[in-house]
This record gives structure tokens, sequence and C-alpha cells, in this order.
């Protein structure tokens, strides 16, 4: 394999509460995974499955008890310079990121993560642009104060003040939690056009099958902190039973056509979104199956 | 990561001590603190050291933990002894050490090593039966015992229970918060902020983008709080009924006679024999 | 105006004050609607669209500034009546961290009766009668901050029960809520409802769990868009799409079907349906 072309590279990755007394399962026990770059992946498991954990650990804001992290072929716990790159190489964007905005306008509040990386002016100003352009905010809310908007715009622009950082990976964990169906489309939208213009490697944390399955390319699949499943989208959710065991579902659709075929319709199940299923129907139409 | 915060240092347990109502507990703690101060020779300081290593034993508590509450004031301990040694002057004083330090004499009298030794049990006896208070009692269960024990005061018109519900939520809410900021700090270092390093000015002004969400967040929750609140039918002066019962039982009688009987040991073995301090 | 109502929202306005001197932001605006003893109504809006509004102005919380809120036929407005308004209505809130009050969960459910004065041994009877109904009965000694999402909005459905209301308001109680905390959830009120014949108003911006309700009413910019069953208010695409609303799975596969296959069926509700209409197509093209 190309190493060139792996973005995050993990090995033997363990992690352990000081704590032992409490049986916390959301520690991580032995995860290695290659992440090419450009690649989105979703990472999805149930709640205590490891998800937040294991992503805190990309961008060095944890230490691994064991094990270690390879960000764009560097250790990042080489020395204390490669943890502060991390952070910026690595854009972590916590659940309810809304909750970190402090700044008395939008704008300075995106600048936070450029300045902390001592560029000048001019540079911040242009990232700053570029955030706020690539959630779509527009320049008559920058100069607002991040406590006037409302709930879908704060989430966006706390999502800019992590994009600003141009981090190599962006880490999205559960970036539509709490929102409406419109503020929850705006974010898929960004996060599809934010990829399609930058190339970056993406990882999503979610528990929208359906999300996933429009977004990702593949799937990472924690249980009890270690890899459960790793796979494109149809690996993956070829394995409902598999799935359900770990107390997740496979898309809507998916079910669906499961069901079909348990009824003795000759469907695929790799059936992920309703293009796939109307494609799918299609094809069986024509086929002669059916009186249209 | 903070994962697990307990507020106080209780020690789950059902010992004796665990199970005496929280009144007779206060009162009694305080009781004995006063006796602790009452002696006055090595002989009723002894009847105190073990009835204070008595209830240690009863609490079921291990030794380990108890131990652990003493690190905080041993500087404090140290430091109150050597004191003790080097400044208890009295006229008729046996000398047992005099070294010249320079032009100074340092004199170590046997009065000095005996109030040295008697300081540092009395500040240890006391340190352990208020911590043993706290490990067999809950927070929630001082706070109910206070308010109990407060009480009187309402018709002096000092709002007991208005105080013992913010106590409650404030014993409720110290969790969620440290969470909350243990999550804004993790929120703003991910965006390059540098918490650990520089002087404390530096660091001081590090901790803005930390402290002002924690602020909002904090205002947030207390508006939604009254509301939830306000939703059960709480006015901040109703008259409330509680779900803790709190009654007196033979086992607390035992305890308060048996505290009774130690003082008056303690009354006994002053009077007895020589006082030493 | 029919005698069975619990609740009752007659020509309704409510204005938020602005951040400027006498500027008003409506959030409703001329509401009516009644809600019967029993009913388990759905409640659907954007953000924003004033359904949170409606459920603090269902006991008290908020005085509606035009029009009338009517609890058993007492007047929310009247400061007299909020006591025995709250007696009545109880809702459980979005974020399940700032609601639970005790650092104990038996003393949470107990705060309710504490300040109705429920005495002993009936104080301790409803704590462990409303925790054993949403199943949190062997977390009665638990800390709050221990528990999972989903357990403590079922800790505040329980306070709530421990108070004997007759209505219970979810105000988007699931929208912090992981999917096994949103179905434990639902799956609660679903149960009190049917079997203890609790009034449910549950608000959501979830189409899916709308799906579960008897009723469903939807909210925009302050007004009533649309009030029926599911099916009738599902079928309503347009108002549903202007609203803000996405519609639930079945419902959006049936209709990029209809494109194939004309003949499929306008009231798919549920993935069964969905599933039973495909397999019919086939079928009849199979017995031709």
């Amino acid at each position: 394999m190309n190493t060139q072309n792996i973005a995050i590279s993990c090995r033997d990755l363990r992690h352990r509460y000081n704590n032992t007394a409490k049986n916390r399962t959301d520690a991580l026990d032995g995860i290695t995974l290659d992440v090419q770059k450009g690649e989105l992946l979703a990472i999805i498991g149930h709640t205590g499955s490891g998800k937040s954990t294991f992503v805190q650990h990309l961008n060095a804001l944890l230490k691994p008890t064991d094990g270690t992290v390879f960000v764009d072929g560097k250790n990042i716990w080489e020395n204390k310079a490669a943890v502060r790159q991390a952070r910026f190489l690595v854009g972590l964007c916590f659940q309810y990121p809304e909750y970190q905005l402090f700044e008395e306008t939008v704008a300075k509040d995106i600048a936070f993560g450029p300045k902390n990386m001592k560029l000048d002016g001019e540079e911040i100003q242009r990232r700053v642009r570029f955030a706020a352009d690539c959630v779509g905010l527009g320049a008559d809310l920058l100069a607002k104060s991040p406590f006037d908007l409302s709930g879908g715009e704060k989430r966006r622009a706390a999502i800019a003040g992590v994009i600003a950082m141009r981090p190599q990976v962006l880490v999205l964990d559960e970036p539509t939690a709490g929102l409406d169906p419109r503020g929850k489309e705006l974010i898929l939208r960004m996060i599809d056009r934010y990829r399609l213009e930058t190339g970056s490697t993406i990882l999503l944390i979610s528990h929208h099958m359906e999300d996933v399955a429009r977004l990702a390319d593949s799937v990472l699949v924690l249980h009890k902190g270690k890899i459960a499943m790793r796979g494109t989208v149809a690996q993956v959710f070829s394995q409902p039973e598999a799935l359900a065991a770990m107390g997740l579902a496979v898309p809507n659709v998916t079910q669906i056509f499961c069901d079909l075929n348990k009824r003795g319709l000759p469907v695929s199940t790799s059936i992920f979104t309703i293009e796939d299923a109307a494609a799918e129907l299609l094809r069986l139409k024509k086929q002669g199956g059916a009186t249209a | 990561m903070i994962s697990d915060i307990t507020i106080g240092q209780y020690y789950a347990g059902h010992s004796v001590l665990h199970r005496l109502d929280p009144r007779i507990k206060l009162i009694l703690t305080l009781f004995f603190m006063v006796v602790i101060f009452m002696s006055r020779n090595f002989l009723s300081l002894g009847l105190i050291a073990l009835g204070s290593i008595a209830l240690a034993v009863l609490s079921r508590v291990p030794a380990k933990t108890l131990l652990r509450s003493f690190r905080p004031i041993l500087v404090l301990v140290l430091f109150t002894s050597i004191l003790n040694l080097l400044y208890t002057q009295k006229e008729d004083a046996h000398i047992l050490l005099a070294v010249p330090i320079f032009r100074w004499m340092l004199t170590i009298t046997r009065e000095g090593v005996f109030a040295a030794i008697f300081t540092t049990a009395r500040i240890m006896s006391l340190i352990l039966v208020s911590s043993l208070l706290t490990y067999t009692t809950t927070p929630s269960m001082l706070t109910t015992g206070l308010e109990r024990l407060l009480k009187p005061l309402n018709k002096l018109h000092v709002p007991v229970s208005i105080f013992a519900m913010m106590m409650t939520l404030a014993l409720r809410f110290v969790p969620t918060l440290i969470e909350e900021v243990d999550r804004i700090m993790n929120a703003q270092k991910a965006r390059g902020s540098d918490l650990e390093t520089g002087n404390f000015l530096k660091r001081a002004k590090a901790f803005v983008p930390v402290l002002v969400p924690l602020f909002i967040s904090a205002f947030r929750r207390a508006a939604e709080l009254a509301n939830a609140m306000e939703s059960r039918c709480y006015t901040g002066n109703n008259q409330r009924t509680s779900l803790k019962q709190l009654k007196i039982r033979p086992r607390d009688m035992l305890a308060c006679a048996l505290c009774a009987m130690l003082c008056a040991g303690v009354v006994i073995l002053n009077g007895r024999f020589a006082k030493i301090i | 105006m029919d005698n069975k109502a619990i609740i009752a929202f007659q020509n309704v306005y409510y204005a938020y004050q602005g951040d400027e001197e006498g500027e008003t932001i409506p959030a409703v605006e001329n509401l009516s609607f009644s809600i019967v003893r029993g009913e388990f109504v759905a409640l659907l809006g954007h953000n924003g669209s004033g359904k949170s509004t409606v459920a603090k102005l269902c006991n008290g919380l908020l005085t509606p500034t035009g029009g009338t809120v009517l609890v058993d036929g007492l007047n929310a407005a009247d400061e007299n009546n909020l006591f025995d308004v709250r007696k009545r209505v109880g809702i459980v809130f979005q974020n399940p961290d700032n609601q639970i009050i005790a650092a104990l969960i038996e003393d949470d459910v107990a705060f309710g009766p504490e300040n109705l004065c429920i005495p002993h041994p009936e104080l301790r009877e409803r704590v462990d009668g409303a925790l054993k109904a949403v199943d949190m009965y062997e977390y009665r000694l638990a800390e709050p901050h221990k528990l999972s999402g989903g357990q403590k909005q079922r800790v505040a459905i329980a306070g709530i029960l421990a108070m004997e209301n007759d209505v219970i308001v979810l105000d988007e109680s699931t929208a912090m809520l992981d999917p096994r905390g949103r179905r434990e959830v639902l799956e609660a009120v679903r149960k009190l409802n049917r079997e203890r014949g609790i009034t449910v108003l549950f608000i959501t911006h979830f189409m899916e769990e709308a799906a579960q309700a008897d009723r469903v009413m939807v909210m925009d910019d302050g007004e009533l868009a649309l009030d029926g069953t599911p099916r009738f208010v599902f079928a309503q695409r347009d108002i549903l799409r202007r609203a803000g609303l996405e519609l639930p799975l079945p419902l959006q596969l049936a209709d990029a079907l209809r494109g194939i296959f004309p003949q499929m069926p306008q009231d798919i509700l549920t993935n069964e349906d969905c599933t039973a209409a495909i397999a019919a197509l086939f079928a009849q093209g199979e017995t031709q």
C-alpha cells in the first residue's frame, strides 16, 4: 500500500480511563486502522462504543494508554511540536459545538483557530471568508454576535471555526444532532460541498444511517471499544443481523428491501438510498415482474 | 477526561455510622469536637483517641481511605507541633535539650514535647471525627439533616428551606458543570488554544474562551431549571413534605448515650489526674 | 365547547419581547385547538415555528398576550389557578440535564409531590410507582449524571407521573437523544397513554415519531397549518414541505416510486405499508 495516500493511521490504539473501578465501556481496545486521503469515513456505534474517545485521540486531545497514531505519516506524540501540529492537522468538531462560541462577533470567533496558528492578519481574514462561505454564512451574519444567531446558524458558525484552520482531516461528531430537518439538510449539503471543493478527508460520527448511506464512502463500526466492522457502505449495510446485535440499524430503505426479499420478491438487499430503490424496482419491472 | 465525579467524600456503606440519623450525627460530631478540647491530660486524651479510633473501625471505611483525609492538613499539623515544641517556655520547664545556634539558644523542654504531642493528637482526632461524618453521610443527607436542625430559624424569617434548596441544586449541578468545563476546554484546545503553558496572566487570558461559554451555558441552564421547577409546582415559599423521613431510632439514642459517657469519662479523668495543659 | 377538553386554546396570541424598546416578536398567532382527555397528539414544526411556546402556554409558564388557554376549564393566565393548572399539566423539557433537580433519582421524582404536600406513606408509594411505570425503579438510588439521556428523560416523566398529572407535554424531549433513547421515551409515553389514559402532547420535529400518534398538528410560523390523523396530515405534502418538515422515509419512497408505478397507493405511513404496497405491485404482475 502506498503510505503517502494515508491520512490517518492508528496502530493497536488502546485507552483505559484512570478510574478502574467504574465499568466504563467507551475505552479503546486495540484499534488498528488506516484512513485514505480524501475518504469520507462514517463512524457508527451506539452510545458508549468509544466513538468520541477514538476521535479525541486523532488530534492528541487524549493520550493513548498504548499504541500510536500517525497523521500524514507523522507520529503525533513524537514531541510537543507534533502534538500541537496534530490539533491543526485534524480539525475536531465536537457534538453541540455551538457551546464553544465566545467572541463578540461570528467573524472573530471563526478567526480564533487561525489566530492560534499564528497566521498573519490577511491570511486569517482569507480563511474566515473561506470557512464562512463553506458553511453558507453570509457577510451580514459575520458581523453579528454569535449569540444572536439561530440554532442552526450557531452550529454552522462553530463548524466554520474548525474549517478555518484548513485541517487535512475534518472530524465531525454528530454534526446534525438536535437540529430540525431544515437545519440538518443545510449541514449535510455543506459536508458534501466542502468535500467536493477541498478534497479533504472527513470522519463523520452519526446515528443516522440514511445520512451515512448518502454521504459516506466507507463505514467503521465500533463496539465496546473494538472495531466490529470496517468496509464500504455496501459491505457494512449488507449485514443487518450483525448490526442489530450491536444495537444498530440499517437504513430504513434497506430494511424495506430486506423485508421484500423475505416475502419472496427477487430484489437485491444492497439498496441504501431512495434512488437505489427506484432503480432496483425499475429493473424488476423491466424483467416483466409487474403489471404497469 | 473527568469521567467520575462525586461531591464530598462519601464512602458508600451500611455500617452503624452510615445508618445513624444525620441530625444526630451532626450534633454528636460537634459535641465530640468540644469534648476533644476539654481534655487536659494524657489519660483523657487517650480516651478520646480510643473513642475516635473505635468510631473509625465502626464506620468500616478502609484505613487507607481515612488516611487520605489527613494528607491536606499534614503541613498544618507539622507546623503547629514544631511551634509548640519550640515556643513552649515556662519558668520551671524541664529542659531536655539545649543547642546553641549562633547567638540563639534552641531549647526543647518536656512541656514543649507534651504540648506538641497534645496538639497533634487533638487535630488528628478532630479531622478523623469530622471526616467520618462526611464519609458516612451523603451530601444530600447532610443537607437534609442541617435543614431539619435549623428549621426553628424559619420562625425568625431565616429562609432555611430556600438555603437547603440552593445547597441541593449546587450538589446536583457541580458534576454537570465540571463535565461542561471539561467539554469546553477540549473544544477550545481542538481549535489550538493553549491552556497549559505560559505565566499566570497568559493562562488567565487563555481561559476567557472557556469561561464565556461556561457562564452563558450556566445561565441558560438556570433559566431552564427554573422553568422545570415551576412546572412542578415549586414556588419557593410553599409548604413542602419530604421523601426523606428522619426518625430517631434506638441506635441514635445509644450513640448519644455513648457520647455522653465519653464526655463524662473525660471530665473525670481530667479531675483525677494532673493537668498537662 | 367540548367539555371533555383537557386543554383548549382559544384564539391565542403570544409575542416575545424584542431587544429594542417596545419591539415584539410574534411566536404564536390566533391559535385555536383543543385536546380531549386520553388523546395522544403530536405537534410538529421546525425550530422557531412556535411549538415550544405552545408547551409553555399549556401550564402557565407563559401568559398569552391575547386569547385564552383553558386547562380542564381553568384559565391558565390566572395566577390563582397556576398551582391547579400545573397539577394537571406536566412538561418534560428538551435538555435532560437541566430538569433533574436532586442529586438522587428518587429525590428528584419526589420533588413534585413534595411541593403538593403529599404526606407519607403515599409519597413513597407514588415515587416508587412512578419509577416502576417508566422502568427506572432499579435506578432509584443512582446519581443523575451516571444515567443515559433516555434514562434521564424517563426519570423526568416519572417526576410528572408522581404528581398524578392528567397531561404530559413533551417539549422536544427526544431531540437530544440517540435512537435508542428516543425509542425508550416514545415507548414509555405510549404505554402510559394506552394503559393509564394519560393525555400526551408530544412536540417534535421527527415525523417518524409523530406517525405513531392518534392525531398530528403541524405548526408553521406561529399558526396551525394542519390538524388531523397522521394519514391525513402526511398526505398534505406541499404544506408539510412549506413547514420545513421531512416526510417519513416510507412516504418519500412511495412518492419516488409513483413515477414508475402510478398505482402506488397514497396512504402509505409505515415501513409495513410500503413493503405491502410494493409486494402487491409485483404480486398482481404474477397473477396476470
